[in-house]
Formats: structure tokens, sequence, C-alpha cells
């Protein structure tokens, strides 16, 4: 081992730690690294006799307060060093509550500001449905809904009768149905519907027969929002406030009946409508018999039938396919009408008749 | 007499008799150390006076478990300390006060040569010589791991031991012991 080797353990062994025994030897022996630990030594104990001078000065006594506050430490920090007029500092913090209670205010009032509610409706087993009910949209269209709910079909729909400030007035239908028959709604004048006063933000029981509590919820809007995805899933036809014109004339308008989106995405399944006077259409992706071929752009569904051209326009792209089959039934008279002369949805399962034609299992009517 | 524990339990309950008897015991000693690290009478006093005050508002900061109170005084005054000279100017150079009466006796050779080392080296010596500290408190104080600590105290005994080697050669070989 080397001098320079062995100077970092000679550091140590003042220090009290033990070293290895090479260094050890190494050190015991060289008369460099033995200078070297004697003057390592000499350093320490000159600096511990420096320092036992300057311990003799006594310190000042102090008097130890109770640590104050910190916020009224610094509050009392700030008000001692304010450099703008305390009467400008007065103002200023009168400006923020002012600005900062019309804040407040503002956005107590945006609750209840909007024009539109959004419905959203749940069953005793999860949710049912969202729709939307306008306050100003003279054309008014109820929220309907129809499927299984446990063991039971509920029809189910909803009229936005009023607005009294941040709630409004419902007029609530609901009806237990047979799959394939028309629910029939019960008319609003016969007194059999519900009235109640519903609140957006604060949710609404209420209990229907057979089927169990459904829960209103609601929430204030500003603007008609899309519900549901833009684009069809697989097998979906669908239709959204959909308008019938024959030669290019408006003959029905469902915007009153299909609000939303109505559709189905089971291909073995027909649904359509009924428009006083021109009768009831079936819509079906397999083809139905005495059914024409109608052509599908988006929203558009055209056919010519009884020496007629036909266009349904629907709010929403109807289907993924490029085409649909349509039966137009002109003769078929429902036996339940709704409000007005035009009647949505029927639904029926199809089977097939023979080799490549379907037809509805029942009449729907 | 407070053992550190119980000491502590007082300080952090904000006793004000049991801080002043650590501050009689233990300010002479932290003023001699910031002394030899700031180079000013006054220097040393008002940062050592923060140090107190420091730890007297805020005496939950103190972990026990990584050391003894005396090693957590001496890191943080020596972190204050830091602090000032970084206020101060941006150099390691050490100014000193000229020597009053009382301390013409102490300014032998080997503390001369100890203000003109750098401010680790200076910390680091005083700590380990006239403080006491072991190992695992310099690494507490200095927060450094524990393995560099002996490698940066022979760096600064070497220092230390070239200024005086030639300090005591410049003086015709006398010895300061």
């Amino acid at each position: 081992m080397i001098c320079d080797d062995a100077a970092e353990y000679i550091s140590a062994l003042c220090d009290g730690e033990t070293i290895p025994a090479t260094a050890a030897q190494h050190i015991g022996t060289c008369p460099d690294c033995q200078a070297r630990l004697g003057d390592y030594l000499a350093m320490g104990v000159e600096l511990r006799r420096a320092a036992s001078f300057g311990l003799a000065d006594a310190v000042p006594p102090r008097v130890w307060a109770k640590p104050q506050n910190r916020l009224a430490t610094w509050w009392q920090k700030g008000w001692g060093t304010m450099r703008i007029p305390r009467v400008a500092f007065a103002g200023l913090i009168a400006g923020i509550l002012v600005l900062a209670s019309a804040l407040a205010v503002n956005r107590a009032r945006a609750q209840n500001t909007g024009t539109v509610v959004l419905l959203t409706t749940a069953g005793p087993n999860g949710p049912l449905a969202d729709c939307v009910l306008s306050t100003q949209d003279k054309n008014q269209y109820p929220c309907v809904w129809y499927g299984k709910v446990g063991s039971r079909f509920l029809a189910y729909r909803v009229f936005l009768v009023s607005r009294d400030g941040g709630r409004v007035r419902l007029e609530i239908s609901t009806t237990t149905y047979t799959p394939g028959a028309n629910p029939g709604f019960p008319e609003s004048q016969a007194g059999a519907n519900k009235y109640i006063w519903f609140e957006p933000g604060e949710p609404l029981k209420f209990n229907v027969p057979q089927v169990g509590t459904l829960t209103l919820e609601g929430e204030w809007m500003d603007h008609m929002p899309i519900l549901g995805t833009l684009a069809p899933i697989p097998n979906e036809i669908r239709l959204g406030r959909p308008l019938l014109l024959k030669d290019n004339v408006v003959v029905g308008d469902l915007s009153r009946n299909i609000g939303g989106i109505y559709g189905s995405d089971d291909p073995g399944s027909v649904f359509g409508f009924y428009i006083s006077g021109e009768g009831r259409f079936l819509l079906s992706q397999l083809p139905m018999k005495g059914a024409v071929e109608a052509q599908v752009v988006q929203g558009r569904i055209s056919f010519d039938e009884g020496g007629h051209s036909w266009k349904l326009l629907s709010g929403v792209p109807v289907c993924r396919a490029d085409h649909i089959w349509v039966l137009h039934q002109p003769d078929f008279k429902p036996k339940a009408i709704g409000r007005n002369d035009t009647n949505c949805c029927y639904g029926a399962k199809l089977v097939q008749t023979e080799p490549g034609v379907w037809e509805p299992q029942e009449k729907p009517n | 007499m407070f053992d550190d524990r119980e000491l502590w339990t007082n300080i952090a309950n904000g006793n004000a008799d049991a801080f002043d008897i650590w501050y009689r015991e233990t300010a002479p000693r932290l003023r001699l150390f910031l002394r030899h690290l700031l180079g000013g009478e006054q220097e040393a006093e008002d940062v050592m006076q923060e140090t107190f005050t420091q730890i007297w508002r805020r005496p939950h900061r103190f972990d026990p478990e990584r050391g003894s109170p005396r090693a957590y005084l001496f890191g943080v005054a020596r972190r204050q300390a830091a602090e000032w000279r970084r206020k101060q100017k941006p150099t390691d150079e050490l100014r000193v006060d000229p020597p009053t009466p009382s301390r013409v006796e102490i300014a032998s050779m080997v503390t001369e040569a100890l203000s003109r080392l750098t401010l680790e080296h200076r910390t680091l010596l005083w700590l380990r010589e006239v403080e006491g500290q072991s190992y695992q408190e310099l690494a507490t104080i200095l927060d450094v791991p524990l393995g560099t600590v002996r490698s940066r105290l022979f760096a600064a005994r070497e220092a230390l031991r070239v200024l005086w080697c030639s300090a005591r050669r410049n003086s015709g070989g006398r010895h300061d012991l």
C-alpha cells in the first residue's frame, strides 16, 4: 500500500473508525503517514482549543413568546406593509365580494333558465329512457317509450303541459300491453292520466300498478340535445321526427309521435305507423309479402307504390343498408287512435311463409 | 434536567421554559459554529437567532427518528447560513471580522487556515472536530449519503493540513501547539 491510498484511512482513524489491516500496518511503519496522522490530530486539538475561548461568551437572553396563529401573523404583516390606501384596499375587497355574489346568483339562476327539460326515466331494474321536452315548442311532442319492465310490457308517455318558474307540470300516461298489440294510451281529456308538478334536479318517484316504481330525473338545458348516436347500429331501422311525402306533397307529420328516435334492431321484426287517409306503412329489412323495395340514403326512404312516388324523411340516418322493404296497407283502420290522425308505432314479429317471403305474425291492430 | 426525548416533548407542546433551557445550553456552541461559517459576529448572531426562532415556531419539523435535537439544530443553522450567504453574494470567500481583543487569543494559525477553506469543508471539520458529531449525524445535517461523509472529511482535513503546514513554514516553523 502506498501513502496516498492510506491517507483516507488516517482521517478515519482520527474519527475513531477501524481500518483495514493492510492500511493499519502501513501507517504503523510509514514515517510520512505517521506525520500526517500527527498533523490531523494536532489540527483537531487546535480547533477545539480555539473553540474553547469562544464558548465563554454568554448569549443574550430571549423571551420565547407563544407562536401566533399563522393567518393572524400573515394578516398583521400584510396590513402593516400595505402600500395602497386602506380605503382602496377595502373597496377592492368589497368589489370582489360583489362580483363573487353576482357570480353565485348567476350560477343559481342558470339551473332554471333553460327552455328544455332533459328527462330521464328509470324503472325498478334500471334506466328506461331519456328524452327532451321543450317549454317553447308549440308543436310539442311527448316522450313515448315502449318496452319490457320485469315481466310486463310497459307503454309510457309524458307530455309537458305548462311551466311555472323552475318547475313544469307533466301529464304522465302509463299502461301495460301485450306484444304485438297497439298500447292505446288513454286520452288526456279522460282524466285517466296523472298530472304532477316536477322540478328538474329533484328526483320524483311514482308507482305504476303491476310494474313498480318509476323514477323521473330532470335537468334544465338551453338547447335541444341530440340523444343517442347519430349512426345506426347493425340491423337497426329507426326514424326521428319523420315526414311522409306523397308525390312531393306532405301527407303525414309524425313529429308529434316520434319526437326523439324510434326504431328496432331486431331483423326478425317489423315496425310501422299509421296516417289517416293514407293507411299503414310497415318497414322491415326482410322482404314481406306485398311489400316494395325502398331505396335508403341517409335519412331518406324513397319508393314507388300504387302509382305514387313516396318519400319518408327522417331526422336521423335510417339504417346501414341501402334498401329496406315497405308494406303499404291503404285500407288499414286502427282501433285506437292517438291525439292526432297519425299513430305510431306498431310492432310485430315476422314469420317466413314461403322461401324468401315473410309476413307479420299477427295483425297489430 | 431534561433528556432529549422529554425535552422535545415539552418543546413540541409549546413549553417556553424547556426551549429556553435548550437555547442557553446550545446557543453558545451554535454561535461559534456560525461565526466560523459566516466570518462576522453580527451575522452569526442574526443567523443563530433566526435558527432558534424557526425551530421554536415549528418544533414539529424535527423528527427524533432522524437524529438528535443538537444535530437538527446545526442542520437548520447550516441551511440558514447558506441562505444568508446566498442573499449576500454568490461567492465562497469568507469575510472575517478583524479580531476583537477578546478574540486575538484564538486567532491561531489553524483557525486562520480554516477560514480559507470552502464553506462545506469548514462546516464538516467544525461539526466533526469541535462538535463531535458522528458520521450518521453529519450525513443528516449535510444531507449527504453516509459513505460520502468519510471521503469528504478526509478531503477537508487534507485541505486544512496543506494550508496549515504552509502557514507554519512561512512563520519559520513555529508550531501553534
